[in-house]
Order: structure tokens, then C-alpha cells, then sequence
């Protein structure tokens, strides 16, 4: 997802709606972005890789978690089988203390169980704290991430949200594993010494205990299996039969050691049930849980959140059919300015009505005289909303009048300079040439409203757009201040 | 049918502007050239793959008297006026004298309503009104838009003629027109024919949800970043004693580029979401916003004065010593919140130049580690906080068709953070305690993007050109 940062946002946008619309809008977020990482490769888009590399990150935690999973149920079983070794030891003198054993393989692990139970609801571990460097989980996790060159099960300051939540079930899923291969192997080891060897189990204790009350605790514990499985319940007797004193010297005779025997049913259910079933339960519990961090990792990543937006957000599409070209710039030099000093009389033609103030138009030949330098021979104020053919007739007037006066040498067309050149102005200009011919100048003068030169942006428009015309003696001049 | 609108007019009146804007497209041509717009262009909204409507971009009128005068010759009667205007483009359809009347006239006979755009800074013209008979001639529905580029004020005399010939006239600046500018000409629109309303409603009703999901998108991504940069840290393997200065120094720099690159990120994601990609990051901002995060100047314009920062954290340390009080049931007569804001304004006041912590760490499996991080200045989260409210605000209410590079507008001796209210700066404080503390989990980070998106929403000065 980081890669596919790459892919333009608006792409993205199309692409990931393009997608949410095809998925099931009732499935569950994570479902949601894994079809969405299916449907991906599948086409390959945007700068996401086809295909997950073995060495990417997610990759390795899977192949890691998988061979710790399967390293650390083999630790367990080697060191369940190696206590259960010492528990089971029986020499053939005195009988395996029942009490002992269940200490071993049942109390101890039980408080280990109650004690993670009790710290499961805290919060995690701050990094960087005094309980993380004791923390041997951290220790663990730290070891693990120096494998994987991330930081996910030992996460750091400011880890990124549900990080913590993840390592915390991960790891718990990670001794859980330790946890069933302990019992398993022990387990394995009781079933190899029952099969393999003779063994008798006993019970003793310097308190003043009655067999009667041993018997009653007993089968309390053996309560869960006593209905379908009675064999594996002691009976008073056995009980009574089975305490002994090591001061007593007496040796087990082989009657009574095949009696003491028969514990052995009893001794795997308290083991199962009390050892390994509470283990794989909360491997179990930790694993569901293991699951919904991970699928919390995902779906409260920023990047999932930012994606699982743009799956379901409906697509608002602002947009064009293509760019615009415009017009290719000019690269006609613009006109320079004819001297006006040398002649004074000019046929002056008012374009479209370019004085817009009243005062102005009063005031138009001393207009002419101050700002230009010219005298008008004639003056043709044309109409804005003349016809084509009106313009023309007033055009063709002017032209019979003065055509070959000195005056219709030099044309002046006074103009609005904040209105751009239409195509409509060249053709007139176009007009003027076919009535009067190449060889009078015109003089394009672009004004402000208040009849004073038009800011030099204007300017150029009018220059660039008249250049375009390519006429020698066509010049674009800005009255004088 | 998909109510569409021709965008008509002289040119350079700000026709190509008003569909950047209202299409939020950059890439528009927008220049004082005419002929800038050659040729009608289609601009749709949609939703979901359904078109709500289209705006056609066209090129200007440019011998909009031969076109008149060609129509006058022909129709005799009101009743045949739009016919001829159609035959008039079917006629010049590939005349090259009349290529831009074709483009703008076409639209408009398949249908289209016209948005008529005028330069309402510049004065009226009586030229104008041959483009408009032209455009009544079509016989379709007509509104007027008076647009307004540059300083001058026409308004009146050109709501005068427009009023004439349209009967809908609205003052729009294109460049400066915010969303809320924007959603009420849609409304316009959906006035000129009623059967468009039913869509036009849709389409604005689509864009408010969509500027709400920006907001939010921003918000996310701007809370993102404060997360990123105020959890991050920098670790090296401790080497020789003396070389720690070195090294820490060496961090320092890394994390200070680490920050930048992540507001950079940060600000990129941002303009993409209001489809501002085309912009540089650099280009809306003067120096104070494009200038680096780590000067003096920027964090005294972006950041809380040394006041507020004493004050908050006061607060945080009252926060932190009452928790106490609340432990011994009282028993302290308030003491603790005492000290403890005494604690945190002191450390506010006096901590305010230091910029990350430095430490050395013991590695579980031997070794030692120099570590620089997190940035612990006090001004540094609202310094940041500062910097892409003020980016947003660029970003977000910048018009489409506004191409000048832009600054905000602040009043004199003010900072950014001035716009706070207490309750939000005081929960802004807290979040910004529990990240300084490497609390960044999914409510923290909720936490602090939904305050984000409040901040987001505060008016932090207006949009002026650089």
C-alpha cells in the first residue's frame, strides 16, 4: 500500500470505487481490502507489485510465526518430557508421589496460567520502561524482530495503532504453543513409562489427613470425566492403599505394586484436563483474539482506512474530455509605433464606440491633437451595433471622400483596449486594406475608459493578436500621457 | 435529459475560469489571449457513473455581427428564429469564418441552457448586444453571469442591459467564488428549467457530501502526520564517548528531515484530495509557509505564543498532579495539581528551546544505543498543527481557476493558534502529552483527527495574492 502511494490520488480514487462496487458491500472491512488486494494483482495496476514478494515484510512475519509456532512445541515437549522425567522417577522402592507429580505437572504450570490471566487485561508494556527490560516476552519478541528487521512483537515508542494489541496476542499464541508442547511431551513421556515400565503411583504427607478426605478432593477433581470414563477415578480403597511413609522401610511387594498401578488412568486425565485442555483453550482464545488484532493492524492502518474510504464513498467526477491546446503563441515581433511627429493629418475611424464617457467624445479633436499628435481630417465614429454591411458603407463613404487626400495616408482606429481583438476587428482592418489599399499606415490606438493608455497587459494582447496579421504597415500605438 | 450548460461570451470574460472553477479542473486553459479556447469542451458531473449535468466550455463570439446580420437577412418571423440558427450552424459548419460561432452556437440548439458571461470590472459595451440577440434567437433558457476580473465595478450598468435579454443575472467571481459561492449558482441553475432541478439538486447535494469526506480525508491525513512526527525517533549504535555529541547531532538532523519529508507527504496528500495535484507545493505559500519548519520565525507565526504555551502546560501538569489529589481522596488539599502545574508551566517556559530528547539506551543483548527522539519543544505539535492549518486553508478554498500564487492574511502580532478556544487547545494538549508519551494507539489517533478536523474548520485569515 505504501507503493501504491505512487499511483496518482484521483487514479486511485476511480480505480479503488471501480473495485468496491464489485465487491459485497455486507462483508466485513478485511474482506473487503484482501479482495481488494486480489482484484489488484489480479490486473497488475498502479504501482502495487503483482505479486507479494517471498521476502516482503508480511511474508517473512508468516514463514516466522509458522517455524516459532512449530520451534517452540518442540521445545516445549523436549522440557515437558524432561520434568516429566524427574516427576515419573521411580525406582521401584517408593511409589510416584502423586502430590509431587500434580505439583509439578499441574500446580505449578496452573499458577504460571492464572498469573498470565491475571496480566492479560493490563496494559501493554511502555517501551523503554523498567517493566519492559524485565518483560522476557519483550525479550523474545525483541529477538524476533531483529530476525525480521521490523519492529512488530517488541514494538517501540509510538509503534504504529493496534501494534501493541498484536504482539501482545502473538506472543501469548507463542507461549500457549511452548505451553501444549510442555504437556504433550510430558504427557508422551507418562504414556512411554506406563507402556514400557512398571509404575506405581502413591501419596503422602506428614499432615494428619484421612484417606476419606483425599478421596473426596479427588474426586472432585476427577468430576469432569467420572460419568464416561469411571475407570480413571480412584476408589477409596485405592486410596487407602496407596499412602505410604518413607520411615515405614517396607518395600513394595508386587501385589501392591500392580495395584498402585492403576492410578495411571487417573494421573493423564488430571494432567489433560488440568494442564493441557486450559492450554489449548487459551491457545485457542489467543489465537481468535491473535486474529482480531491482526485484522485490527489492518483495517486501523491509516492506509486501509484511507482505502476502504475510497471503496465505499460514492465517486463525485468532476472532469473534462480533453485538454486545450489554445492558440500556438505568437512569434511575430510586435509592430513598433510609426513617428507621428512628421505628418499631422490622419483619418481617424472610432471602433465600436471606444469613448465611454460623454465628456470624451465632446472633447474628441482636442482628444486627438494632445494625445496622438494628429489632426483629424475626418472622423468615422461607427456604431457598435451597426451590421457588417453598415460598417462597410460608412467605410466605402470615407474612402470616396478622402481617398488620395494626404490624410488617407495614415488611418487611425481608436479602440476599447480592455476589450480583446475580435476576429470581426481583423476583418474590418482587412476592409480598410481592400478600399485603400497597402499603402496607408494604420494605426491601432487601444484606450481606457477614460481615454489614457491601457494597462500593458492589454497592450500585448492587442500588439500579439494584431501581429498575427502580418501586415507591414499595421501598428499598434498607445496615446500619450 | 442531462441538463447541460453552454458557457457563452465575449471572449476573455472569464468563460474557461468559471468552468475550472465549477469543474475543479486546473488544467483549463485560463489566459488573456482570446482564442485561448478553440474549440467546446464537456465538463460532466457525476455520481456513480450518472451524469448530473455538463457544463460546454466554448470559444468566444468573434464575428457575432455577420452572424446577425446572416439571421436578419433569413427569418422573417420570432417563430422561426431558433430554426435559422440551426441552419446557420448546419450551413457554416465547416467554414472556418464562423468555426467559434459553430462551436458555441451547437450546444445550444442540441439543447444546452447558456450561462452568458460578462466582465463586470469592466464597462458595458453596446457591441454586447448583438451577441445577445443572437443568443435570444436560440429560444433557449438564459441566465447572465456577471464575472468580475479586476478592480473596476460595472455592475449596475451591465445588470441594466443584461436584464434585457436574460432571465436569470448573477454577479459570480470565478476566481474568487468559494464552495459555498459555488453550491449557490448550481441553485441558479436548476431556476432556468425545472425539469433540471431534480438533478441539479442530486449534484449539489453529491458535492456538499464530497467537500464534507475532503474535510475529513484532510483531517485524517494532517493527524497522520502529527503522529508520525511526534512519535519518531532516531537510533544509532553508540560508538566512541567521544562522538556522542557528533552523533547526536548527526540524529538530530535525521529526524529534523524525517519531519519534513513527512509534512511534505502530508501536504501532497492534501492538495490531492482537493484535486490540487497540478499546483506546487511551494507555489500557494509565501516564505512563511514554504520556508522551513525549523526556524525561529515560523514557530512564532505557526506555533502558541510562550503565554498560551505556559498556560497549557499548566494545565497538562494540573491534569497530571491532580490524578494524585484523586489518589489521596483529597487528603492533599490540592497540592498536587498545584505542583504540578507549577511543574508543567516551567517546563513549558523553560524547555521551549530544546528540541528532542537525547538519550542513551541499554540493548537487551549488550550494546548501547544513542537514541534522539521524539521532538519534546513544547511549540513543536502546534508549530506543525500550525503549518498545515494554514496549508489547508491554501489548499481547500483555493478556486480552481485562481492561478496566482496565494498567502493567507493575518493580522499583526496574532498567531496562528490564537483561533484555538480553550477547550480545544486544552484537548489538543492532552493528545499531543499522550503521543510526547508514545501513546499512539486507535483512540488517540481518532482523537486527535477528529479535533484535526474541528481545528480544520476555524477561520484562520483570509486568501490574498502573494
Amino acid at each position: 500500500m505504501q507503493d501504491d502511494r505512487q499511483t496518482p490520488f484521483a487514479e486511485r480514487l476511480t480505480r479503488d470505487r471501480a473495485i468496491g462496487r464489485l465487491l459485497d458491500p455486507d462483508a466485513d472491512e478485511a474482506a473487503r481490502v484482501l479482495s481488494w488486494w486480489a482484484r489488484i494483482q489480479a490486473q497488475g495496476a498502479g504501482a502495487v507489485p503483482a505479486v507479494a514478494s517471498s521476502a516482503s515484510l508480511g511474508m517473512r512475519v508468516v514463514r516466522y510465526r509458522r517455524m516459532a509456532g512449530i520451534v517452540l512445541t518442540l521445545l516445549g515437549a523436549a522440557l515437558g518430557a524432561a520434568v516429566a522425567g524427574v516427576a515419573f522417577a521411580y525406582d521401584g522402592r517408593h511409589p510416584v508421589n502423586l502430590f509431587t507429580l500434580f505439583g509439578i505437572l499441574v500446580a505449578f504450570p496452573a499458577i504460571m496460567l492464572l498469573l498470565t490471566l491475571a496480566l492479560l487485561p493490563a496494559r501493554p508494556v511502555r517501551p523503554g520502561g523498567v517493566l519492559a527490560a524485565l518483560n522476557a516476552a519483550r525479550w523474545a519478541g525483541a529477538a524476533l524482530d531483529r530476525l525480521l528487521g521490523a519492529e512488530l512483537f517488541a514494538p517501540g515508542f509510538g509503534a504504529p495503532a493496534g501494534l501493541a494489541g498484536f504482539a501482545r496476542w502473538q506472543l501469548l499464541v507463542f507461549s500457549q504453543w511452548l505451553a501444549v508442547g510442555f504437556f504433550v511431551g510430558a504427557l508422551l513421556l507418562a504414556l512411554l513409562r506406563v507402556t514400557f515400565t512398571d509404575l506405581a503411583f502413591g501419596w503422602s504427607t506428614t499432615l494428619q489427613i484421612a484417606a476419606v478426605d483425599v478421596h473426596r478432593w479427588l474426586a472432585g477433581l476427577a468430576l469432569p470425566w467420572a460419568r464416561w470414563l469411571p475407570q480413571a477415578v480412584p476408589d477409596l480403597s485405592l486410596i487407602e492403599a496407596s499412602r505410604y511413609f518413607r520411615g515405614g522401610g517396607n518395600t513394595l511387594d508386587e501385589a501392591r505394586a500392580a495395584r498402585l498401578g492403576d492410578w495411571w488412568p487417573f494421573v493423564f486425565m488430571v494432567i489433560s484436563v488440568y494442564g493441557l485442555a486450559p492450554r489449548l483453550l487459551l491457545l485457542a482464545a489467543g489465537s481468535w483474539r491473535l486474529q482480531r488484532a491482526t485484522r485490527g493492524l489492518l483495517c486501523n492502518d491509516s492506509e486501509v482506512t484511507a482505502l476502504l474510504d475510497r471503496l465505499t464513498a460514492p465517486m463525485v467526477v468532476l472532469g473534462g474530455d480533453r485538454e486545450e491546446q489554445g492558440l500556438p503563441a505568437s512569434t511575430a515581433a510586435t509592430p513598433a509605433p510609426e513617428g507621428m511627429s512628421a505628418q499631422h493629418e490622419a483619418l481617424v475611424v472610432v471602433w465600436n464606440e471606444a469613448f465611454a464617457e460623454p465628456a470624451l467624445r465632446a472633447w474628441l479633436d482636442g482628444w486627438l491633437e494632445a494625445r496622438l499628435q494628429v489632426r483629424a481630417a475626418a472622423v468615422l465614429a461607427l456604431d457598435a451595433r451597426a451590421s457588417e454591411r453598415a460598417q462597410r458603407d460608412a467605410l466605402v463613404t470615407l474612402a470616396a471622400e478622402h481617398g488620395g487626400t494626404p490624410a488617407a495616408r495614415r488611418l487611425i482606429v481608436v479602440t476599447r483596449g480592455w476589450e480583446p481583438p475580435l476576429l470581426e476587428f481583423n476583418d474590418f482592418l482587412g476592409l480598410i486594406r481592400e478600399l485603400l489599399g497597402m499603402a496607408p499606415s494604420i494605426t491601432v490606438v487601444p484606450i481606457d475608459v477614460s481615454g489614457t493608455r491601457v494597462a500593458p497587459a492589454e497592450r500585448e494582447v492587442w500588439a500579439k493578436t494584431l501581429a498575427r496579421l502580418r501586415d507591414p504597415r499595421l501598428y499598434v500605438q498607445e496615446p500619450l500621457e | 435529459m442531462t441538463p447541460t450548460f453552454a458557457v457563452v461570451g465575449h471572449p476573455n470574460k472569464g468563460k474557461s475560469s468559471i468552468i475550472s472553477t465549477l469543474a475543479e479542473d486546473e488544467r483549463i486553459n485560463v489566459g488573456p489571449t482570446p482564442g485561448t479556447t478553440r474549440s467546446a469542451h464537456r465538463y460532466e458531473l457525476s455520481i456513480e457513473d450518472e451524469t448530473l449535468y455538463v457544463l460546454v466550455d466554448t470559444p468566444g463570439f468573434q464575428r457575432p455581427r455577420a452572424v446577425l446580420d446572416w439571421l436578419n437577412d433569413r427569418a422573417s418571423g420570432a417563430h422561426e428564429r431558433s430554426v435559422w440558427v440551426a441552419r446557420f450552424v448546419d450551413e457554416h459548419a465547416i467554414d472556418p469564418r464562423f468555426h467559434d460561432e459553430c462551436e458555441l452556437l451547437r450546444p445550444i440548439i442540441e439543447g444546452a441552457g447558456i450561462l452568458y458571461v460578462v466582465d463586470g470590472a469592466k464597462p458595458y459595451g453596446p457591441e454586447y448586444e448583438i451577441e445577445m440577440q443572437v443568443l435570444q434567437w436560440t429560444g433557449r433558457p438564459r441566465m447572465a453571469l456577471i464575472n468580475l476580473i479586476g478592480p473596476g465595478d460595472h455592475v449596475a450598468e451591465w445588470r441594466q442591459a443584461l436584464d434585457q435579454y436574460f432571465s436569470i443575472v448573477r454577479v459570480f467571481d470565478a476566481v474568487h467564488a468559494d464552495f459555498a459561492t459555488r453550491l449557490a449558482l448550481l441553485r441558479a441553475f436548476a431556476e432556468l428549467d425545472e425539469h433540471w432541478r431534480p438533478s441539479i439538486e442530486r449534484a449539489i447535494a453529491a458535492l456538499a457530501a464530497e467537500r464534507e469526506r475532503r474535510h475529513a480525508r484532510s483531517a485524517y491525513e494532517i493527524a497522520d502526520c502529527l503522529v508520525d512526527c511526534l512519535t519518531h525517533i532516531e537510533r544509532a549504535s553508540l560508538g566512541e564517548p567521544e562522538d556522542r555529541s557528533v552523533q547526536a547531532s548527526r540524529l538530530l538532523g535525521r529526524l529534523q528531515t524525517h519531519v519534513r519529508k513527512r509534512e511534505a507527504e502530508a501536504r501532497d496528500r492534501v492538495q490531492a484530495i482537493y484535486r490540487h495535484e497540478v499546483l506546487k507545493r511551494e507555489e500557494p505559500a509565501a516564505e512563511f509557509l514554504s520556508g522551513d519548519i525549523f526556524t525561529r520565525e515560523g514557530w512564532e507565526l505557526f506555533g502558541l505564543s510562550r503565554r498560551q504555551l505556559v498556560i497549557s502546560g499548566a494545565l497538562s501538569g494540573a491534569l497530571a498532579g491532580g490524578g494524585v489529589d484523586v489518589l489521596l481522596g483529597g487528603a492533599s488539599l490540592l497540592l498536587g495539581a498545584g505542583i504540578g502545574s507549577m511543574v508543567g508551566a516551567a517546563g513549558a517556559w523553560f524547555g521551549s528551546d530544546e528540541l528532542a530528547r537525547i538519550k542513551v539506551l541499554g540493548q537487551t543483548l549488550g550494546g548501547r544505543m544513542l537514541q534522539v527522539g521524539p521532538v519534546k519543544a513544547p511549540n513543536f505539535p502546534w508549530v506543525l498543527l500550525g503549518r498545515a492549518l494554514a496549508h489547508h486553508r491554501l489548499v481547500a478554498e483555493r478556486n480552481h481557476a485562481r492561478r496566482e500564487a496565494l498567502s493567507l492574511v493575518m493580522a499583526q502580532d496574532t498567531h496562528m493558534m490564537d483561533v484555538l478556544d480553550d477547550r480545544t487547545r486544552k484537548a489538543l494538549a492532552a493528545v499531543f502529552r499522550q503521543l510526547g508519551d508514545g501513546e499512539a494507539d486507535v483512540a488517540v489517533r481518532q482523537r486527535l483527527s477528529t479535533l484535526v478536523g474541528d481545528v480544520l474548520r476555524l477561520d484562520v485569515g483570509g486568501l490574498a495574492p502573494d
